[in-house]
């Protein structure tokens, strides 16, 4: 089973911690764009017909009209991709108006992703999102107005001068929109971001390690107690709504990323394209390969890189069956972690501890 | 040789003008010898770097003067006579004092170089007492009047107030734009003197530094005083006996140039298969087998290092390079010296002895640079002189092998005569930093209506804990420093052990004074504690004095990594940043089960206390 990774790289405003590829830009650079994303997916054709899941990310989806959209899904259809039931997009809350869910929904659409982030007006302004948290709670009455009942929300816990208060409300109101899909993360300071150049001017403090370990056990426990599956690190979800897409790269399935900045894991390559918009559309218009650079692919470690990052964790038969040794001959260091609390194993699978979920990197580094 | 060729060396030698810069450092010594090259022609503008004389790349990017150099020029003055100028270079700090005593004592003259705006700094003073003493001809040049903040006439009279030389004998220039460089030139030729000197006398040739060669050996730097040094003559190091047979003799310029003979006052470098930098000490006395002159000169004396730290590499296995580093640069330095210590924390490497603390930044600096070998190095301590009980002495300069309390008697430590000069208005600020720093009052006094100067005695110990920075700070950068060994005295001292997670850390063991040390304890356990990461467990940081806790700090245990969430698949950026943290703890080194990074071995250092 193969997935496919659609980047759509343009936005309204660029957002404090973000650092995806992502532009702002005009109209006709977008249509150019698109014209060349279409191309790139037309020269896949013929890799595609085990395509199971698709997600279409950014970026900013949600800022393309109908046209690009149409175009889009066409361009799907085209290579012969009709048949795929998971389709997630992801979407800015205020894109989301009665028309947008409407014709998600009349394009296949299965799954919106909404970036909402949090509920708290200061927060959000904050962040340099462009929606207020009104904008959220229409977005998913549109979008289940529509009859996408398949809902995420992508949420920020660790948001500097946030306190737990405000997480516990935030909590509440995410849990309000009765919605399938909740994914929490911490929010990262990385470099090259608004957000790391206030921190280096010391003109924002960061949250600290204490305060966000207590609100990931906060977030934890309160999605859990609501019927919420803590399946992933950072992933909840109501029983058969876990992400198809994502679960799929986590397990180390095959995924293709068309677009800028998009990576690939594909027949046993690992390689990404062209961040910069104007060198893609440059590499399209000249009938070259976006693909930038190739990187090491390194099966086993890869395997448990992102398989651990399931709750389930790896399931030893499969680890044994796809390399040929136990994972313990193969990565003996990972006693260590054992030893300390870290993970967990038994006769069927390697998962982390709770504790673990919390210092993933402790084992990460010994791998 | 015969009577006409004496005749020619005894005329020539009327031609030469032996001299030295010397100046507090950024007063621009460096770039007032660039330009006398320039105008000398000495060297072709184009080739020239900038500030040929500082020759290693360290040098020049601290713009200070670390190793000696000699270059000999060609000057055609205005009456068309041709004089040989030697420019002995001198290293510009207090760690390299007896090096630019040696190096004055070759010369006649010294061009004093001061600042227009800065005035008399305290290494100004240091300077013209070294030359004094050599008894030299001093030139005093007034540098960088072209800046706005000039004050010629002040600093005129300063030198005539401080330095009781007629201050309208003081030559204007800027280095920079090229001013007064005739004048230096012209003053040198009419009123600096010519060396004295018989060539027929006994050899006498004074060794003032020396460079080696892969190839040739240790080739020393000299300046013959009397009698002649020719090529196949069987030559005396007078302090240490050793002889050698004359290869080759010539001048810098600044390339080797090899000459038939060095006649007195004749300034060049002898070739002659010396193998050990041990066997060519400055300051030492080059003389004939036969006919040997009866007494050295004046003023050699041996290099005892002062201030000692460990040096490990961060890598084991590259104990052998360090060695071999270490080896290497000694060719060059006798004044380093080392030898192999182990530590229980840190492993195998070198305790290694230096001038000063500049000369240890340089090493370290150069091992790391030159030879590509990461070093951990400990916090610098200096020699202690160990009263036991049972009579006898030890001498420890290494705070971790400070013998228990119970047996010492008395603990004697170096103290300095400090020079500080600074205006008026930090007087305050910095009586308060010596007596805080342990320091005894001398004297004091007004050099002008603005400037004073204080003298103090100061344990070294404290200098080399933090005494440059604090003296910076208190006077705003305005006090300028300088001092010299004054002795040994008794002190109440005591080894303080620190503690991680019960460990007695034998690198991190410090010497403080009594009074000091609840203080100095509690800042190095919470230093340290900003330094060490956190682990999966609680981590204490102990000090302890006689194993008496005194001072506590703790690491809280670890709750959560930063996870970043590989969206979009891109396992890249994951595996970068458990890289680049699989790489910092590389660098870490272990103590029991907690990694210590490198810096906590320094952090006994710099301590806002």
């Amino acid at each position: 089973m193969d997935a496919l990774y659609i980047h759509i790289p343009f936005c309204a405003q660029i957002c404090a911690y973000c650092d995806f590829a992502k532009e702002i830009t005009n109209t006709d650079k977008r249509k150019t764009y698109m014209k060349h994303l279409f191309n790139e997916i037309k020269s896949h054709e013929d890799e595609l017909s085990n395509i199971h899941s698709i997600f279409i990310g950014g970026g900013t989806p949600s800022i393309l009209d109908e046209e690009d959209l149409s175009g889009l899904f066409n361009t799907l259809k085209a290579v012969g991709l009709k048949e795929v039931e998971d389709i997630t997009i992801e979407a800015n809350p205020s894109d989301v108006t009665p028309s947008f869910a409407n014709l998600l929904k009349r394009l296949g659409v299965s799954r919106v992703s909404l970036g909402a982030q949090s509920f708290n007006e200061r927060q959000l302004t904050f962040l340099k999102r462009t929606h207020a948290p009104k904008d959220i709670r229409h977005a998913v009455d549109n979008l289940k107005n529509s009859g996408i009942f398949n809902i995420n929300l992508d949420m920020l816990f660790g948001i500097p001068y946030q306190s737990l208060d405000a997480l516990n409300h935030d909590i509440d109101c995410a849990l309000a929109l009765d919605v399938t899909h909740i994914s929490y993360y911490s929010v990262i300071i990385e470099e090259n971001t608004a957000l790391s150049l206030w921190i280096e001017k010391g003109m924002v403090e960061p949250v600290s390690e204490f305060l966000e370990a207590e609100m990931f056990e906060t977030v934890i426990q309160r999605l859990q107690k609501e019927g919420f599956k803590h399946y992933e690190i950072s992933n909840f979800a109501l029983p058969g709504f876990q992400s198809i897409h994502n679960t799929m790269v986590w397990k180390s399935e095959d995924y293709l990323g068309v677009g800028t900045g998009a990576h690939s894991k594909w027949r046993n390559k690992r390689f990404y394209n062209v961040r910069r918009i104007k060198e893609y559309n440059e590499r399209m218009e000249s009938d070259l390969s976006p693909i930038e650079a190739y990187y090491p692919y390194e099966p086993m470690r890869d395997f448990l890189l992102m398989g651990m990052r399931r709750i389930e964790g790896i399931e030893l038969s499969e680890f044994k069956a796809r390399f040929g040794v136990e994972v313990l001959e193969a990565f003996p260091q990972l006693k260590e972690s054992l030893d300390q609390g870290l993970i967990h194993l038994d006769s069927h699978r390697l998962n982390f501890t709770y504790k673990g979920l919390f210092l993933g990197n402790e084992v990460f580094m010994k791998l | 040789m015969p009577k006409s060729s004496i005749e020619a060396v005894k005329a020539h030698q009327k031609t030469i003008r032996n001299f030295s810069i010397i100046a507090h450092i950024d007063h621009g010594k460096s770039t007032l010898a660039d330009r006398i090259l320039e105008k000398t022609k000495s060297i072709a503008t184009r080739e020239m770097k900038a500030q040929l004389l500082d020759s290693m790349d360290l040098e020049r990017e601290r713009g200070i003067t670390i190793k000696l150099n000699a270059v000999e020029i060609k000057y055609t003055h205005t009456d068309d006579q041709i004089y040989t100028l030697h420019l002995i270079d001198t290293p510009g700090h207090v760690d390299f004092a007896y090096e630019v005593s040696r190096s004055l004592a070759a010369c006649e003259t010294a061009l004093l170089v001061i600042d227009a705006a800065q005035g008399i700094e305290a290494q100004t003073m240091a300077n013209v007492y070294l030359a004094l003493d050599n008894n030299l001809e001093i030139i005093p040049v007034i540098n960088k009047i072209d800046l706005p903040s000039a004050n010629v006439e002040a600093v005129k009279k300063d030198i005539e107030d401080i330095l009781g030389i007629p201050g309208n004998e003081a030559i204007l220039a800027s280095a920079k734009e090229g001013k007064g460089i005739d004048e230096i030139l012209d003053r040198l030729v009419n009123y600096a003197p010519a060396p004295k000197g018989n060539p027929e006398a006994p050899l006498k040739a004074l060794i003032f530094d020396s460079i080696y060669d892969s190839y040739r050996g240790v080739i020393p730097s000299v300046r013959v005083v009397e009698g002649m040094l020719e090529k196949g003559d069987t030559i005396r190091m007078m302090a240490n006996e050793k002889e050698y047979i004359v290869i080759e003799v010539g001048v810098n310029t600044p390339k080797q140039q090899p000459r038939e003979y060095l006649g007195p006052g004749d300034v060049g470098y002898v070739v002659a298969s010396i193998k050990s930098v041990e066997n060519v000490r400055v300051g030492d006395t080059i003389t004939h087998i036969e006919d040997p002159a009866d007494k050295p000169l004046p003023g050699y004396r041996e290099l005892t290092p002062m201030v000692f730290c460990g040096l490990f590499p961060t890598d084991a296995s590259r104990y052998n390079d360090l060695r071999e580093a270490l080896n290497r640069l000694k060719l060059n330095d006798a004044s380093l010296t080392y030898e192999p210590e182990s530590s229980q924390a840190l492993g195998f490497g070198f305790r290694t002895g230096f001038l000063g603390m500049l000369h240890m930044e340089i090493v370290q600096e150069r091992l790391e640079r030159e030879f590509n070998i990461e070093l951990i190095a400990t916090a610098p301590s200096v020699i202690y002189s160990v009263h036991m009980h049972d009579g006898t002495t030890k001498v420890i300069d290494n705070p971790a092998d400070m013998p228990d309390s119970q047996f010492i008697d008395e603990i004697e430590e170096p103290f300095v005569a400090a020079t500080i000069m600074c205006p008026k208005e930090y007087v305050g600020n910095i009586m308060e930093l010596c007596q805080s720093k342990r320091g005894e009052f001398n004297t004091m006094e007004y050099i002008d209506d603005n400037r004073v100067q204080i003298l103090y005695d100061l344990p070294l110990l404290e200098i080399v804990y933090d005494f440059f920075d604090k003296l910076k700070s208190s006077s705003k950068g305005y006090a300028s420093f300088d001092y010299e060994f004054k002795g040994r005295r008794a002190s109440t001292l005591v080894k303080m052990d620190i503690l991680i997670n019960g460990e007695k850390v034998d690198a991190l063991s410090v010497i403080v004074h009594r009074d000091f040390a609840f203080k100095r304890g509690k800042a190095i356990t919470d230093k340290l504690k900003e330094i060490i990461p956190r682990h999966m467990f609680e981590v204490p940081i102990q000090a302890s004095i006689n194993n008496k806790i005194i001072a506590r700090s703790t690491i809280k245990a670890m709750r959560k990594n930063v996870l970043s969430k590989c969206y979009g698949g891109d396992i890249s950026r994951k595996k970068k940043l458990l890289e680049k943290q699989k790489e910092g703890k590389k660098r870490m080194k272990n103590v029991g089960n907690v990694e210590v990074p490198q810096e906590a071995f320094l952090s006994v250092l710099s301590l806002d206390d």
